[in-house]
């Protein structure tokens, strides 16, 4: 063995002070909370303020409660939230597993179709429900008598709407597990089904309360659900939409704002309890998994994904087939006629160009954010009480329907009181608010992955005298490449379909696609609205497809994510 | 008797040796003192490392132990103390400006480079031209035995060797300290045990001042030039291996070092001493009598005689049990005075004649200075 | 990591800060809730009068805009609202919001399409009504009868196949309501639509919807307004626009100022504008009702008698009774739940 020596130039130690922990964490709080929790203030703070702007405690509360249909409202809400977050959680939980637990064949298309929600316009699965289970609808025996407009309407759609986000949470918790874990119990002569029962489900139970509760919230502040599918139906979100909107009493709208808040809250303390008992699950020397091969589990679950992907995909392609027809039912000679609009009138193709900028720009500013957000709160940095309050800003916008967050940016911003007035009308507003609307999954996801990093990588990089910023750069971004690369894809699919936030900021110039459907609906226009939808969806669909391709290419340059040489 | 009132006396304050405390020591801990919200979890530690020992910190888990690391590492601040490395005051200084290298019981290896650039990892911000960089990562690989290993991953590398890339990532930068958190825990006991000498060999050849933390006695026993024991945030003792192991100040040093018979004392009266029902003669001057406590020793300490005969300190007992340890046997001996507590000896195995067998009498002795009296504190 | 990520950050906005010194060409945003075609037909006359000016337009459901209106009160956006619910903009009016202002051709308008209040704040555009569509196949599928009167829909042959939308969310469905009040009076109103309640399937959102569902067969009779139903018969839809003979509720669309217009000389050039004949005229392509009474032109497939069964209404009476109406219709009906099919 060689000798060793003393390396020259080292024992002038000049060592730079690394003020990011200083630094970053504040500037950021302010950035955040600028985006999401003033603007969101800005209008819950009415709900203590009467219409002259004084205080008046808790009489629009009091109010509030006199409504009739408030108890209804809000047993509607909670109930129907809660069965559709259970049926959600049955499809995905196996849907996942069979993704990443299994040697299932066709575990890639399958992954691409749950996805497929995510990418269309949610006017597109309305359409394509009503066709199907309308009262003119193909299936509609299906439904047993029950009429689509009401609960059922909500639950089937609702599920729809949140499979992929619970798809998404569910296969990132299975796909991080230990796999000595399983030969563990297998040298304990535990059989599958008992190895399921008890390494897999516990390992993944902060994922599976994560994503309940997620999809509960996302299900809790719907408004555009209820509102096409849900006929009388009453819930606490499409109230806030008629008090505000119909009743022009924001102070009362801003009340339902508050009370949505507060399922979330209980949520958030669920989750954030699981996430504690969590930490020791999966440590720095976890082995990863290896699917395991088990001919006659496989070929059920293969049976159930294939199940799921059919009504996925009849539901999308239902809507795609009615954008093509003359006139759905009475004529359904197929045709472009729909599609001819889109490309004539200059207006409707320039909301295109305009949704492809809000999406990048949505992508490229969110994916910012949150990968510094995310980065600092997984690694520790700065003071706690910065990081509390990053991770309260960062984990808000969930819980608030876009109607609540896009007038707290009118309140908020088109004030010539704030100095950031002159961003009133501008696209970067627009963005802003997308990015806020939807920070709080892809915040969850970088902290997620950036937690399975032991943390004494850092403090190792640090005895070696590189402060946080070096580290990020050289450790951190490349292991957090392909997580980044999902979350600005997911910026960028839901700032394409985005629409309950915007229609109060939106201006000529800058109306995005997502609005021109919504005013082609409104304008009777239901085929070229549908068309104009399905043209959204493909254009997702490319972003989907780029991104894929991207991580797919990251992973394959990194060499170090494979298990041999 | 300086041995046996080392061991009366409580220690508070830090052992050192004769040598270390001329020369002016190289890490210096004064009245180091570390709380989590109402906990102490370090208190008031006073500890001198000279330059180029290997000093292990041995601890049950929750002893303060790691936390004491952390605070010369930088990783946390002390509430009050002060932490002297190399002359120089540094405990208000970040662990980037310091001057040590680390090594983690999870290796803590950066998972997207290879071994040779984690290995280089400090070397990068450092003025170094590409074949000097290079050169001293080759000189970095042969020191921990990797030479062929270099461009692999960490997923690609076994336990033992991740964790040999970890100590010559912690060198790199020729630190003047090397901190250790159980760099051995996470292995297999065979790997463990072959890395435990090459480390140890490899300290003495570089020289360089290294504090390890670890739970594991053996381990601490086997590679340190002295050892500090921690209990409950406090050091208890601190010696070379054998002092602690032979002399300890006190029950649980004693049996935290490995397994000792302690037998209660009744009375002491010149150096007979009244423990567990049998009398015991003290090597040495007489000590005063009425002193509270236990007469310990080691199970190796005893001696076994099949028939009667005068020893040194000797009482006669029933073989209650016994189990094959290899090369030696280890007996529990039930005296056969009554209220006399069972005691544990463990002996060679005979090469000639045959063992004692299960219910055999024998005489039992301890040589007198392998006995020794610590009170019950801890 | 972080010098990058904030460069791309903040060039991501960079591009979107409002350029404020923009061409040489004025700007004037405005506010519609006017059907699509016809909006952009006014604004194409305008900008032809006005070529200096460049209009922005911001198209919406009538509640949306209203309520983006008085949610931007603290700096005002819209220099005009051309075209909303007279008893939408009246909410913006009670909030001091509009700008009290006579256009040119004021006097030449409709005595009824017009303010008549000393200071007027409103232009009436156009109007529209209630009206039924009734989808002729499915109904003959299930052997119903076209209804004749709003007196007819009580008949319990139809139920569970009515939707309307909600007066909560839908000045049509406000405008139906008030009609029946003014129809069977304030009590003989309310037991109507008690009565009428137990068969509707669906109070929806979307004044436009019924007519549409009607449209597709979702259901057999849509309470809403004709223009829909115009082109759902010109998509090729099996429906009937039915013109009940009680009489219809209905209401002006019509133009105000916003009070704190950036752009007043060009708001009020467009407030003279929309109020002048050539504009009406073009309205009409729309609408067979426009503010100039003498202008009679049908636009294809559009109910000819609608004009003559307008309701006589008050209109200041029914704007000072909105929120009671809409309180009382939550009472009564936001909270039952619908009788199944």
């Amino acid at each position: 063995m060689a000798e060793i020596s003393a390396v020259s130039g080292m024992a002038a130690r000049q060592v730079r002070p690394d003020p990011t922990g200083q630094i970053v964490p504040p500037v950021l709080l302010v950035v955040l909370a600028t985006a999401t929790l003033l603007p969101i203030g800005a209008l819950l703070v009415r709900a203590f303020l009467g219409k002259d702007g004084a205080f008046v405690g808790l009489d629009n509360f009091l109010r509030y409660g006199a409504e009739p249909g408030l108890v209804i409202a809000a047993w509607n809400s909670l109930s129907l939230s809660m069965i559709a977050t259970v049926i959600a959680m049955a499809l995905a939980f196996p849907f996942a597993y069979a993704l990443v637990r299994t040697a299932m064949p066709g575990r890639g298309i399958f992954r691409l179709i749950a996805l497929l929600p995510l990418l269309a316009p949610s006017l597109l699965p309305a359409f394509g429900m009503v066709y199907l289970f309308g009262n003119q609808g193909w299936l509609k025996g299906w439904l047993l008598g029950e009429s689509l407009y009401g609960p059922v309407g909500i639950v089937i759609a609702s599920v729809f709407y949140v499979f992929p986000h619970a798809v998404l949470i569910l296969s990132a918790g299975l796909s991080a597990g230990d796999q000595r874990h399983y030969e563990a119990a297998r040298a304990l002569r535990a059989g599958p089904w008992r190895r399921f029962v008890t390494v897999t489900l516990p390992s993944c139970r902060y994922a599976a309360i994560s994503a309940a509760s997620i999809a509960f919230i996302l299900i809790f502040t719907d408004f555009g659900i209820p509102s096409v599918v849900g006929g009388s139906t009453n819930v606490l979100a499409t109230d806030i939409y008629k008090l505000v909107i119909g009743r022009f009493d924001f102070e009362m709208g801003a009340v339902v704002g508050v009370l949505l808040l507060l399922p979330a809250v209980v949520a958030y303390g669920i989750d954030w309890l699981a996430r504690k008992s969590q930490r020791a699950m999966i440590t720095g020397k976890s082995v990863p998994i290896r699917a395991e091969r088990l001919p006659l589990r496989d070929l059920m679950l293969f049976l159930f994904a294939t199940l799921v992907a059919v009504a996925i995909l009849g539901i999308i392609g239902m809507a795609i087939f009615g954008s093509l027809v003359k006139f759905w039912p009475y004529n359904l000679s197929l045709g472009l006629q729909n599609y001819e609009r889109l490309f004539t009138d200059a207006d409707e193709f320039r909301a295109l160009g305009n949704s492809l900028i809000l999406a990048f720009g949505t992508a490229l500013a969110g994916t910012g954010l949150v990968a510094l957000s995310g980065w600092l709160i997984a690694r520790k940095l700065g003071n706690g009480m910065v990081r509390n309050g990053l991770q309260g800003v960062a984990m808000m916008p969930v819980a608030v329907p876009g109607l609540v967050l896009g007038l707290g940016y009118v309140f908020f911003f088109n004030n010539p009181a704030n100095p950031l007035h002159a961003l009133q009308g501008s696209l970067a507003l627009i963005i802003l608010c997308t990015v806020a609307h939807f920070y709080t999954v892809p915040h969850l996801m970088v902290v997620n992955e950036l937690l399975r990093l032991d943390r004494e990588i850092d403090l190792a990089a640090q005895a070696l005298r590189i402060g946080p910023a070096g580290t990020a750069r050289r450790i951190h971004a490349p292991v957090l490449l392909p997580t980044l690369i999902d979350v600005a894809g997911y910026f960028f699919v839901n700032a394409m379909t985005t629409v309950s936030a915007l229609i109060f900021l939106f201006t000529a110039q800058t109306r995005p696609a997502s609005i021109a459907v919504i005013n082609l609906v409104e304008g009777s226009r239901i085929g070229q609205a549908s068309a104009f939808a399905v043209v959204i969806m493909a254009l997702s669909m490319v972003a989907a497809a780029i991104q894929l391709t991207l991580r797919h290419l990251v992973i394959r340059a990194q060499g170090w994510r494979r298990q041999t040489a | 008797m300086a041995g046996l009132a080392t061991a009366f006396s409580v220690v508070s304050e830090p052992v050192t040796s004769g040598a270390a405390a001329i020369a002016a020591p190289y890490l210096s801990l004064v009245g180091l003192t570390k709380r989590f919200g109402s906990a102490v979890v370090v208190r008031d530690v006073n500890l001198d490392v000279p330059r180029g020992e290997l000093l292990c910190i041995l601890g049950p888990s929750g002893c303060g132990k790691t936390t004491l690391l952390r605070l010369i590492a930088g990783f946390e601040a002390a509430d009050s103390g002060s932490i002297r490395q190399a002359g120089s005051e540094i405990s208000a200084l970040p662990p980037e400006a310091r001057d040590f290298g680390i090594v983690f019981q999870s290796y803590a290896l950066f998972p997207n480079r290879s071994a040779a650039r984690n290995i280089g990892f400090g070397l990068e911000t450092l003025p170094l031209s590409r074949t000097e960089r290079t050169a001293r990562i080759r000189e970095l690989l042969a020191l921990v035995g990797l030479e062929g290993h270099a461009d692999k991953y960490p997923s690609q590398l076994s336990g033992g060797q991740q964790q040999r890339v970890a100590l010559a990532r912690a060198l790199a930068l020729s630190p003047g300290l090397l901190l250790l958190d159980e760099p051995l825990s996470a292995l297999d006991a065979n790997v463990r045990a072959s890395l435990r000498d090459e480390l140890r060999q490899l300290q003495r050849r570089i020289g360089i001042t290294s504090i390890m933390v670890t739970h594991d006695q053996q381990e601490a026993l086997s590679i340190a030039d002295r050892v500090v024991v921690m209990n409950a945030g406090r050091i208890e003792q601190i010696g070379t291996p054998a002092e602690l192991y032979q002399r300890p100040a006190n029950l649980f040093v004693a049996r935290f070092l490995g397994e000792v018979n302690a037998l209660p004392v009744t009375s002491i009266s010149g150096n007979i001493v009244q423990a567990g029902g049998h009398a015991f003669r003290l090597g040495g001057s007489p000590v005063p009598g009425g002193s509270a406590g236990y007469l310990c020793f080691r199970p190796s300490a005893v001696r076994i005689g099949m028939e009667a005969a005068g020893g040194a300190a000797g009482t006669r007992g029933r073989v209650s049990s016994m189990a094959f340890l290899g090369d030696r046997l280890r007996l529990e001996i039930q005296p056969e005075i009554q209220n006399g507590g069972p005691f544990v000896a463990e002996i060679p195995f005979p090469r000639f004649g045959n063992p004692p067998g299960l219910g055999d009498h024998v005489t039992v002795s301890v040589e007198p200075d392998q006995l020794f009296l610590l009170d019950d504190h801890g | 990591m972080l010098k990058p990520i904030l460069a791309a950050t903040i060039a991501a906005f960079i591009p979107f800060v409002p350029l404020v010194a923009e061409a040489q060409q004025r700007t004037l945003t405005v506010y519609s809730s006017l059907d699509e075609d016809q909006a952009k037909a006014l604004i194409k006359g305008f900008e032809a009068k006005h070529p200096q000016v460049k209009v922005n337009a911001i198209l919406g459901s009538t509640a949306p805009i209203i309520a983006r209106v008085i949610a931007e009160a603290a700096s005002p956006q819209a220099d005009i609202i051309m075209g909303n619910a007279v008893s939408a903009l009246m909410a913006a009016d009670a909030r001091s919001l509009l700008l009290p202002y006579k256009p040119a051709h004021f006097d030449k308008v409709a005595p009824v399409m017009r303010d008549n209040r000393a200071e007027p704040v409103w232009v009436g555009i156009d109007a529209w009504a209630s009206s039924l569509c009734f989808n002729t196949v499915e109904a003959a599928k299930k052997n119903i009868p076209a209804p004749k009167s709003w007196a007819d829909l009580t008949n319990p042959v139809y139920k569970g196949h009515i939707t309307m939308p909600s007066p909560l969310s839908s000045g049509t469905a406000l405008l139906a309501v008030n009609g029946w009040l003014t129809i069977f009076g304030e009590k003989g109103g309310w037991e109507f639509m008690d009565k009428m309640h137990e068969n509707v399937s669906k109070y929806g959102h979307s004044g436009s919807a019924p007519c549409r569902q009607a449209g597709s067969g979702e259901t057999i009779i849509g309470i809403s307004y004709a223009t829909p139903g115009v082109k759902a018969i010109n998509e090729g839809a099996p429906i009937q626009i039915i013109l009940p003979s009680e009489g219809l509720g209905w209401e002006i669309e019509a133009a105000a100022i916003v009070k704190g217009a950036r752009n007043l000389a060009d708001a009020k050039a467009m407030a003279d504008w929309i109020s002048s004949r050539e504009a009406a005229e073009i309205s009409a392509k729309y609408l067979p009702i426009t503010a100039y009474d003498d202008i009679q032109v049908l636009p294809k497939n559009y109910p000819a008698d609608e004009k003559s069964k307008l309701l006589k209404m008050d209109f200041a009476k029914l704007a000072s009774s909105r929120e009671a109406v809409m309180a009382e219709w939550q009472k009564r009906y936001g909270v039952k739940v619908p009788p199944k099919n």
